[in-house]
């Protein structure tokens, strides 16, 4: 796979440079058929190079939606599919959120669902039923595809066809995109880049031509970018800025007055059509820029006019005025709204940015997020590769042409390296930034150095020595850069199979003697919940399960992925964190039959639900601060322990029980060595299970499934049950072993 | 009557023996404490085995310190001002030293401090100190030798007495702390004087201003300098209050966090900041700088021949600075094949 995606990619820059000297012969026609066959020939390859650079995962594994949202995802469209349209937008799902239900038609981003189920009709409708599986996993490389086309358009209007080729490559294969948009990452990012890159592209054609055509055409996208992701949010506020900073420099031009005004009305009454967003756009703080910019554009065009009928010194005292009286008014009222509690206030993800501290004190499902984290240098690196060191550069380089649109992509990329740098998630908007100016930048210096024509015109020159040392020059500082870009193919293909095509549902590991070993110890839970449990049941766990548990298993769930309701969260928190007695009636009055809960220790895998634990107690404490303390769960320096150490309340809580019941005895002297915490576990420590019955462990011990055991009918308390049983019974039932081999 | 009175001497020296030989009271500290400023007792030679000496009902925190300038301890007057604003801020809402909330718990601050280099204070030798800053923790009922040692905090100044005291309340389980921060009134008073400046200069250099922010150098260097920090992982650093560098299982001090991913050091940022803007200046070396150079030179024999070394000295700086930058790459991620050199092998 790795030499498809090189063969095909590093001859695209030879190409460009054979195309940049064609065009200095004079037989045009010829000429531009063949540029335009060659363009058509590198697309292709890009087209090839970035689809398949996105396969690792199914030919690694398996054609399988990953993670967590993606199963989500799967599910909607599932629904929609087998529903109609209508449906889709009334669907209460009373399946998850036991028992509130999720209002689902009204609180998801339909766009990603309505094209994957347009082309799913599609395809039937030419006679090529595909399973709709299929499409939802090759979703992202097929869009990945046209991101690439649009992000060529995009810099061609800010360079020439050069640039826009380099940069159509950079995207397709770029690791920083790919991260979000491999084959079964099924997930509103994969097509709102895209959409995303079509939404500027688009707006800066129909701001350097003022053309109502393209502005409107931007505002259809940023319609579609709204009904696909969250991150709309940010085109609001970046076209905006852009129209902001273009005033301040005093470059109004009539161009901008109509391309602006077509984007925001039509976009604007377009994206409240959308029932999740609904009133937003006119009410959230996060979309006031958008209509604070529309006034301003309004009064400076007013201003304009009035400058071309009265005298420069009169209308300078009118502008500042007007200018003072504004801002006074502006101010006064957006406050005076918020305060009557007419517009919404920030909002706490948007806020988060801004006050770096906000979230870990006052959200903590929000922190808790591991995409929400800051990012570190290597990150950054193993994202974008020698871009990232170009793209500093590039700005520069920006600045020294200096067009409308170059400061849109100044802006563009001195906000969003900061949001990045902020918020994992956000290095995905960023990246497309970073391929575009390296594009331009890269493809600067191969005009420069890439041109061979004094060779071939000793005359003009003057003696051949010079040119000589002039082409042995340009040669030297190509070739490096050929280099580099042949190296950063390499990086792009060892970072995409590396790093970026675990489906993270099937974990992939290695055996002791270096064969691939696949642990599928997920699937193999769910697929016994949805063989072997009621379809009524409902299951409990942490929340990062519940689109998986939903979408694989088909049970009902307490609380899901889609974090809308703290409180609920923290009851599942609070039953975890808590003593078994007080877990089982909280479980009981939330009718659960089942608690799933994910233990690593066996396994040595990081992301398990102990290590996730401390989560759990804090969201609990926010709500019950009387109840559960994240304090009870340290030992004396503040350090989380599981082994003997660990402090009573931990070894009590039913997180700890489910998650080591039974692990001692798999070890010789009852001594269970945690991979993942590298301490040790007696069976001194894990107290019996009274209220819970252990039902079902898949075969790493990844998952565990326990039962709530039947209120006696007797109308005992259970604990003194199991404490009759015992004395009556001494004989324990034997657990099903897992092979505790090293695996890496 | 005459036994009573002898019963009763008895009795008052037994207690005052008691007093003597067991440890302080609650009553005492608070009454050292309130003598001084900000509520740290002193640990001298003559008080501080009474002091630290149990049985005891409270808990005490001592610092050994060292602020000599001779020893040239850093961290110790890095921490000196945390330590204060640590002690002071119990002290201020709790005068004997004794929580309201909680009355069963008290606690309190000491603090000895070599300050002369010629005569070291007992207590250093008693629990044979050979690092400072040491911050032990007593709790109830121990006797002298009963003590654990606490970190320092990771953060610095404010932060740092924040993380401290939210630790602290954790090991003592005292709910009722709260931080006073020292009202820090010379950036008030820079802010206030600088803004004068600034408002000044605009109105008196209108012009010079207005040239300088309308120019596009000045914004692109700016913009640029900010990205290549965001970039280094600056935010990071910033959020998570990193340390500067760690020091390995030998004490040696390491600059790169190896083999972490998700962790960095602060001067990982710095290096990788300065490395990513020296390939982006000589990058713009070679597509705005050269070819002006071109043009300078056009027609002479020897500009041909200057052009090619200054291209092929950046060509190969780049490479260089690349080759590193892969290098520190591999550093946090061991298994990265694409290493364009080993530096280390070049030395060798």
């Amino acid at each position: 796979m790795s030499e498809i995606a090189e063969k095909i990619v590093v001859p695209d820059t030879a190409v460009t440079a054979n195309e940049n000297d064609t065009t200095t012969q004079k037989d045009g026609n010829c000429v531009s058929w063949i540029q335009s066959s060659l363009k058509t020939l590198i697309f292709i390859a890009i087209i090839i190079a970035s689809i398949s650079s996105r396969l690792f995962a199914v030919i690694r594994f398996e054609s399988i939606i990953h993670e967590f949202d993606p199963w989500f995802n799967y599910r909607a469209t599932q629904y929609l599919v087998n529903n109609s349209f209508k449906d889709f937008l009334n669907w209460f799902d009373e399946r998850t959120w036991y028992p509130l239900g999720r209002v689902t038609g009204g609180t998801l981003y339909p766009g990603l669902m309505t094209t994957s189920a347009f082309i799913w009709h599609a395809l039937r409708k030419i006679g090529l039923p595909v399973d709709i599986r299929n499409i939802c996993v090759l979703f992202a490389p097929a869009f990945s595809a046209i991101t690439a086309y649009v992000t060529y358009k995009l810099t061609c209007e800010l360079k020439d066809e050069k640039a826009g080729l380099l940069a159509a490559a950079f995207i397709g294969i770029v690791p920083g995109y790919i991260s979000r948009s491999v084959a079964g990452s099924y997930d509103n990012e994969a097509i709102a880049i895209t959409l995303l890159m079509a939404t500027f592209m688009f707006w800066i054609k129909g701001l350097k031509q003022g053309s109502i055509l393209n502005s409107s055409f931007a505002a259809l996208c940023y319609f579609y970018m709204v009904s696909a992701w969250g991150g709309y949010v940010f085109i609001t506020n970046l076209i905006p800025f852009h129209v902001f900073c273009l005033i301040l420099m005093g470059r109004y031009t009539s161009k901008i007055y109509v391309a602006y005004n077509t984007w925001f009305v039509i976009g604007t009454i377009a994206s409240m059509q959308i029932p999740f967003v609904g009133f937003l756009p006119i009410k959230s703080n996060d979309h006031m820029a958008a209509l604070g910019v529309f006034c301003l554009l309004q009064i400076v065009a007013l201003g304009d006019f009035i400058k071309a009928k009265i005298s420069e010194k009169k209308f300078k005292v009118i502008m500042w005025v007007s200018i003072i009286l504004i801002m006074i008014g502006g101010i006064a009222g957006l406050f005076l709204l918020t305060y009557l509690g007419l517009i919404a206030p920030w909002t706490g993800r948007f806020y988060s940015l801004w006050d770096t501290n906000y979230a870990r004190i006052h959200i903590p499902i929000i922190a808790s997020v591991s995409e929400h984290q800051p990012i570190t240098w290597p990150a950054f690196f193993l994202d974008t590769h020698f871009l990232i060191w170009l793209f500093p550069a590039a700005v520069f380089l920006m600045f020294m042409d200096l067009k409308n649109e170059h400061v849109f992509i100044i802006v563009y990329s001195v906000l969003c390296s900061y949001f990045a740098g902020v918020m994992v998630r956000l290095m995905l908007t960023l990246t497309p930034v970073i391929c575009i100016a390296g594009a331009v930048a890269l493809s600067k210096l191969f005009d420069i150095y890439l041109d061979f024509s004094p060779i071939f015109s000793t005359k003009k020159t003057g003696t051949t020595k010079s040119s000589v040392m002039t082409v042995l020059t340009r040669a030297l500082v190509s070739a490096s850069f050929i280099y580099y870009l042949y190296l950063f193919v390499h990086h792009c293909t060892w970072v995409t199979q590396s790093a970026y095509s675990s489906p993270s549902v099937v974990l992939p590991s290695q055996n002791r003697d270096g064969s691939m070993a696949i642990i599928d110890d997920y699937r193999e839970a769910y697929y016994w919940l949805r063989m072997n449990t009621d379809y009524d049941a409902k299951i409990a766990s942490w929340w990062d399960y519940g689109y998986q548990i939903g979408g694989m298993a088909d049970r009902t769930t307490l609380v899901d992925n889609n974090t809308w309701n703290n409180t609920h969260i923290a009851i599942v928190g609070k039953a975890m964190a808590s003593p078994e007695e007080v877990s089982y009636e909280l479980l009981k009055e939330h009718d659960v039959d089942y608690v799933l809960v994910i233990f690593g220790g066996v396994l040595g895998f990081g992301g398990d639900d102990i290590n996730k634990f401390l989560w759990m107690i804090r969201i609990a404490e926010g709500i019950w601060p009387e109840e559960v303390k994240e304090r009870d769960f340290f030992v004396n320096q503040g350090e989380f322990r599981v082994d003997s150490q660990a402090s009573q309340t931990m070894k009590k809580s039913l997180m700890y029980k489910m998650s080591y019941h039974g692990f001692p005895d798999l070890f010789p002297n009852g001594q269970g060595q945690d991979r993942v915490r590298q301490q040790v576990v007696t069976a001194a420590d894990v107290e019996d299970l009274d209220y819970f019955d252990e039902v079902f462990s898949s075969e790493n011990w990844l998952v565990r499934i326990y039962k709530l055991k039947d209120l006696d009918i007797e109308g005992r308390d259970l604990s003194d049950f199991a404490e009759f049983e015992k004395s009556k019974n001494t004989k324990r039932s034997s657990n099903k072993r897992p092979e505790i081999d090293l695996r890496v | 009557m005459l036994l009573s009175k002898l019963i009763s001497v008895c009795l008052t020296t037994l207690l005052f023996k008691s007093t003597l030989t067991l440890a302080a009271t609650r009553e005492d500290l608070a009454i050292k404490a309130q003598k001084t400023t900000n509520g740290i007792i002193p640990l001298d030679d003559y008080s501080f085995k009474d002091i630290l000496d149990g049985p005891r009902d409270f808990y005490l925190v001592a610092l050994l310190t060292c602020t000599e300038p001779g020893v040239g301890c850093t961290a110790c007057f890095e921490f000196n001002p945390v330590y204060e604003m640590i002690a002071n801020s119990w002290f201020q809402d709790h005068k004997d030293g004794i929580s309201g909330l909680d009355p069963s718990k008290a606690l309190y601050f000491a603090k000895a401090d070599l300050e002369d280099a010629s005569a070291v204070p007992e207590i250093f030798k008693f629990y044979n100190i050979e690092r400072v800053p040491r911050l032990m923790f007593f709790t109830p009922g121990g006797s002298i030798h009963d003590y654990n040692l606490l970190n320092l905090p990771q953060q610095k100044a404010n932060a740092g007495a924040r993380e401290f005291i939210s630790n602290l309340k954790i090991a003592v389980g005292i709910n009722d702390y709260q931080v006073h921060e020292p009202r820090d009134w010379s950036t008030i008073i820079i802010t206030s004087i600088s803004t004068f400046i600034i408002v000044y200069l605009l109105r008196k250099h209108s012009k010079i201003v207005t040239g300088i922010i309308s120019s596009k150098y000045i914004w692109a260097i700016l913009s640029c300098a900010f990205i290549v920090l965001m970039s280094g992982g600056y935010m990071y650093n910033k959020m998570r209050g990193t340390p500067l560098a760690g020091s390995d299982s030998n004490g040696n001090v390491v600059y790169f966090w190896p083999n972490e991913f998700q962790n960095q050091y602060g001067i990982e940022s710095q290096i990788v900041s300065v490395v990513y803007a020296a390939l982006s200046l000589c990058f713009l070396a070679l597509v705005l700088g050269v070819p002006s150079l071109a043009d300078f030179y056009k027609g002479s024999a020897s500009g041909a021949m200057i052009i090619t070394v200054i291209s092929a000295v950046l060509v190969a700086v780049i490479y260089i600075l690349f080759a590193g930058l892969s290098n520190l790459f591999g550093i946090k991620s061991p298994r990265y094949p694409f290493e364009l050199i080993k530096i280390s092998s070049l030395l060798a």
